[in-house]
């Protein structure tokens, strides 16, 4: 286990290190950021001490070297724009952002898996049928489009829901569902395929025939053993649901990170932009990682694997 | 109850022609399991498919049952259908009366009181009935809570018990995933959970199908007497007859979803008298007189071809006139009976005494292992499976599969390769295909002009390969036809009309019909796809043969046919054939020579007749005496023969220890 995580960290850093040198180069060659910043018709000579001043007159791999020291030194620049220290910026709207995000997931999984499950068991009747519609409906609607269908009915026509901002807990009704509603259609679809590929094997009609009840078979037997793929499709959800957040959060105005890092794209303010590359990266390893352990825990079978005998394969 | 008494009662009325009944309807007690009219059929895409129609059975307590016959024969939907248990969509109807409860009328909860704790089932396939995320130990905990209540050390004490009924004395099986388990040991596991609730009545479908010939006769030993001390009702499905005299008292032969005969088991084989039972019988390969097993022709009919009337009728040597315009009596009989116009008068069977009669009654075969130059020889071949890795952190996972194998196989010559899973048979398979480098040693071929085959031959693949799941061989999207053809179109042979030519050729070879060749797979029986296989193996016409088990996943009339065919393709087209199996009486018609295998080396080569007679290595005469087939009532586990190694090796030392 020592050797598994070590191994895993190691490779984390490198990810993170060419995430963050493929953000860093990709802004600053895409267009001058000083002009990006200040306008086209600002004077050269602001432009000479914006550049100056943020160290943009440096050659590039110079500029780099540079970033990387203060990184080293828990530095992590300026906001051009407000010209607050990133990290104080970004930590402002990080918890609103999780908080959405959380909600979001929770809300996919408590719907999402139930209708799966319950479409996998009666599978070809009503229920089933009714699930999968819904869940094909759910996930190709795109969320800008459900945002602002919700706000149309719920904000303009019946005056029930705020139409944005996180002040209040209903506030965060809309962006939550409008978040959560792709992700309870990948779920549901995803639980149902992997719950009937389960239904079918041998062991769980053992378990019946060894006297156990069908609710604890499905729960003890079943479940755990779809549980795997649901799992993976989970990880590779939560890239996802940053993305859907930026989105969602322009949509209702949510204070969020996703709006920050929209706005600072089109401001060109480059540290802010950085730093929340490094953020997603790092949240993405880390739920890569989460999934791998999961998976051991899940399944026995995993680790063992390199030292299995091959005697058994000969068969 | 009442319409239990009833139906007892009005038995006597039902009796009809052709029905024989062999015992008498004074019963003190009333049979613990009672089986009436029952039916099952299924919801199928091409409308209902009837699996089983009428089935009428009474089983006492701590009598001994076999359900024989083919697959489809419905013995596996009866045991299924007894505790409710079948999947799909299906109809029942009939009822089943099990201690005076019908269990086809009591609800699921009701049921599942029975299930585990009055009636245990075990299957086919063990390691894949134990769920592979969880332990052993926490399938015990789970049904002994369920069945008995009893929890924590009380219930670990009574798991490490059962285990130790079923001679897994090692406590640290429970603490072991079902991929950790080698087959026998996870049957035995399967064994032992289903006897926790001590059922009355247990059902074990096909337990020893999966398993080789050791494993299987330690499997029927502990069934005989788990049922014997617990004075247990056993249900045993099989479709191996000979397994079926040595656990049980009783046999019901199914065919086509009906029962044929219900017959007492207690002298051999002699009160069978359904034509179908005895030509089942004879189609099994044994180890003494006639060598050539005789198969049964045709196949059994599908669900959609089978009437009222006798169905085993078309492929019946005895059946005349009456047989295809009148139905034989009813199958209202819950004891013994014949369901046949003119069963059979014989006594075939009665004289079985194998071990005795091996040294006396064999004599040598003609034909003498050929002279000429092999075909293939393997000299010095060894195997190491892995080696050292990459990564310097990672265990060594060397794994020596065979050492200092010596083998040749010559014209025309077929050489049995005998021994147990994961003996390195197939290896030496996989060695001589060239799909295996030998780790030392090396592999000559010395092949002839290859004469019959298409002409343009650039290329010559003188050594083809049959498997033995035929179904998984072959491909599901391509028909036969084109799967017979394809070695022929990849390599360029011959004009699209040459190649259709050797296709029709091909099936006539193996007694397929040409209509073959546009079917899909999944429309044949496993015995027509394992001709199919055969088929495409010689399309290239190749000089030698790689058999592995061929015939292990088929039903034994279709084994027969299959062992038969493989004689005269050896004969008729000077074919060398490497019969690779763990049966030795299955190889015993084909092999010149036998081969004995075992841990990756061999301990014994000869003649097949010499090996059998008088076998020199103490495991060739273990492996012969597995396969005799005489009645292991009397004798007990203690006979067992011993454990697989590293069972051995941990008891052995366990003993020393405490010695």
């Amino acid at each position: 286990m020592t050797m598994f995580i070590l191994s895993k960290l190691s490779r984390a850093v490198l990810t993170i290190l060419l995430a963050l040198a493929f953000a860093f180069f990709l802004m600053r060659i895409a267009g001058d950021p000083a002009l990006a910043f200040l306008g086209v018709d600002a004077t050269p000579e602001a432009v000479a001490i914006f550049r100056e001043k943020f160290g943009l007159d440096q050659p590039l791999p110079v500029q780099f070297l540079y970033y990387m020291a203060n990184l080293a030194h828990g530095d992590f620049g300026v906001s051009l724009r407000e010209g607050r220290p990133v990290i104080v910026v970004v930590s402002e709207v990080v918890p609103k952002t999780l908080q959405l995000m959380g909600l979001g997931f929770g809300l996919a999984m408590l719907i999402g898996l139930p209708a799966g499950i319950l479409a996998a068991v009666y599978r070809g009747q009503f229920i089933d049928r009714l699930v999968m519609v819904g869940s094909v409906i759910g996930f190709s609607l795109p969320n800008f489009l459900l945002g602002l269908m919700l706000l149309l009915i719920f904000t303009l026509w019946l005056r029930l829901l705020p139409s944005g901002g996180a002040d209040t807990a209903v506030s965060f009704i809309m962006p939550t569902v409008t978040l959560a509603t792709a992700f309870i259609g990948v779920v549901s679809r995803y639980t149902r395929s992997s719950m009937i590929g389960v239904l079918n094997r041998p062991f769980l009609r053992a378990a019946r025939a060894r006297g156990l009840p069908a609710s604890t078979v499905l729960w003890r037997h079943a479940l755990p053993n779809a549980a795997i793929p649901i799992v993976t499709v989970t990880g590779l959800m939560f890239g996802g649901l940053l993305g859907g957040a930026s989105v969602i959060e322009t949509v209702f105005a949510w204070p969020g990170m996703g709006r920050l890092l929209v706005t600072s794209v089109l401001s060109s303010d480059l540290p802010v932009i950085q730093f929340i590359v490094i953020l997603l990266v790092i949240t993405m390893i880390f739920t890569n990682f989460a999934v791998d352990v999961l998976y051991r825990i899940l399944d026995p079978r995993i680790g063992h694997r390199g030292s299995m005998p091959v005697a058994g394969s000969a068969r | 109850m009442s319409a239990y008494e009833q139906a007892m009662g009005s038995r006597s009325d039902r009796d009809g022609p052709g029905c024989i009944r062999l015992r008498s309807d004074a019963q003190p007690e009333p049979p613990l399991l009672c089986i009436e009219d029952y039916s099952v059929s299924f919801d199928t895409p091409a409308g209902r498919t009837v699996a089983i129609e009428d089935i009428n059975l009474e089983i006492d307590r701590g009598q001994t049952y076999a359900f024989v016959g083919e697959s489809g024969s419905g013995k596996t939907v009866t045991c299924l259908g007894l505790v409710r248990l079948l999947n799909g969509k299906h109809a029942t109807s009939g009822s089943i009366w099990f201690d005076g409860v019908n269990l086809c009328d009591i609800p699921v909860r009701a049921l599942d009181e029975i299930r585990g704790r009055r009636i245990g089932v075990i299957f086919q396939d063990a390691v894949g009935s134990l769920d592979p995320i969880r332990t052993v130990g926490s399938h015990f905990a789970a049904t002994i809570r369920r069945n008995t209540g009893r929890r924590g050390p009380d219930a670990s004490r009574h798991a490490v018990e059962l285990l130790a009924e079923v001679g897994l004395d090692d406590g640290a099986v429970l603490a072991k995933y079902p991929h950790e388990l080698s087959g026998g040991m996870a049957q035995r596991v399967a064994i032992a959970l289903a006897l926790v609730g001590d059922p009355e009545l247990i059902i074990a479908d096909e337990p020893t199908t999966a398993l080789d010939a050791a494993n299987k006769v330690r499997i029927l030993n502990l069934l005989r007497r788990l049922c014997t001390q617990r004075n247990a009702a056993l249900i045993f499905v099989t479709h191996d007859l000979l397994a079926a005299a040595k656990l049980c008292d009783h046999v019901a032969v199914f065919y086509a979803g009906r029962i044929v005969e219900v017959a007492q088991l207690d002298v051999g084989f002699s009160k069978l008298r359904h034509p179908y039972s005895i030509a089942l019988l004879r189609s099994v390969p044994r180890l003494v007189g006639d060598p050539a097993p005789r198969p049964i022709p045709g196949e059994m009919p599908s669900f959609a071809d089978r009437d009222a009337l006798c169905r085993f009728r078309d492929r019946c040597e005895y059946s005349v006139e009456r047989c295809r315009t009148v139905a034989p009596g009813p199958d209202r009989f819950r004891r013994m009976h014949v369901q046949c116009h003119f069963p059979v008068n014989t006594t075939f069977g009665t004289a079985v005494p194998e071990t005795a009669d091996l040294s006396r009654s064999v004599k040598f075969p003609a034909t003498a292992p050929s002279s000429n130059a092999p075909v293939v020889e393997l000299r010095n071949v060894g195997k190491i499976f892995g080696g050292k890795r990459l990564n310097p952190f990672a265990a060594d996972n060397r794994h020596v599969a065979l050492t200092g194998i010596d083998l040749a196989i010559g014209r025309g010559e077929c050489v049995a390769l005998i021994g147990e899973s994961g003996s390195g048979k197939s290896t030496i398979g996989r060695i001589i295909l060239g799909l295996d480098q030998p780790t030392t040693g090396t592999v000559k071929y010395n092949f002839a002009a290859n004469d019959g085959g298409p002409r343009k031959t650039t290329r010559q693949y003188p050594v083809q390969i049959i498997f033995q799941d035929a179904r998984s061989a072959l491909d599901p999207r391509l028909n036969i036809g084109q799967q017979i053809e394809e070695p022929l179109r990849v390599n360029h042979l011959g004009t699209a009309h040459m190649r259709r030519k050797r296709v029709a050729e091909m099936l006539d070879l193996v007694h397929l019909s040409p209509s073959f060749a546009t079917a899909l797979p999944h429309e044949l029986s496993g015995g027509q796809l394992q001709r199919v296989e055969i088929a495409r193996a010689l399309v290239m016409n190749p000089s030698l043969l790689v058999c592995d088990e061929p015939t292990s996943a088929l039903d034994v009339s279709i084994q027969a046919q299959i062992i038969n065919l493989l004689m005269h393709l050896k004969q008729s087209l000077e074919l060398s054939l490497l019969f690779i199996t763990h049966d030795i009486a299955a190889a015993r018609p084909l092999a010149d020579r036998i081969a004995v295998l075992r841990q990756g080396a061999l301990v014994e080569i000869g003649e097949t007749e010499r090996i059998l007679r008088q076998a020199r290595h103490p495991y060739t005469q273990e492996l012969i005496t597995l396969t005799a087939y005489e009645n292991l009532a009397a004798s007990g586990d203690h006979q067992m023969p011993p454990e697989p190694r590293q069972a051995v090796s941990r008891r052995q030392q366990y003993q020393d220890i405490s010695a």
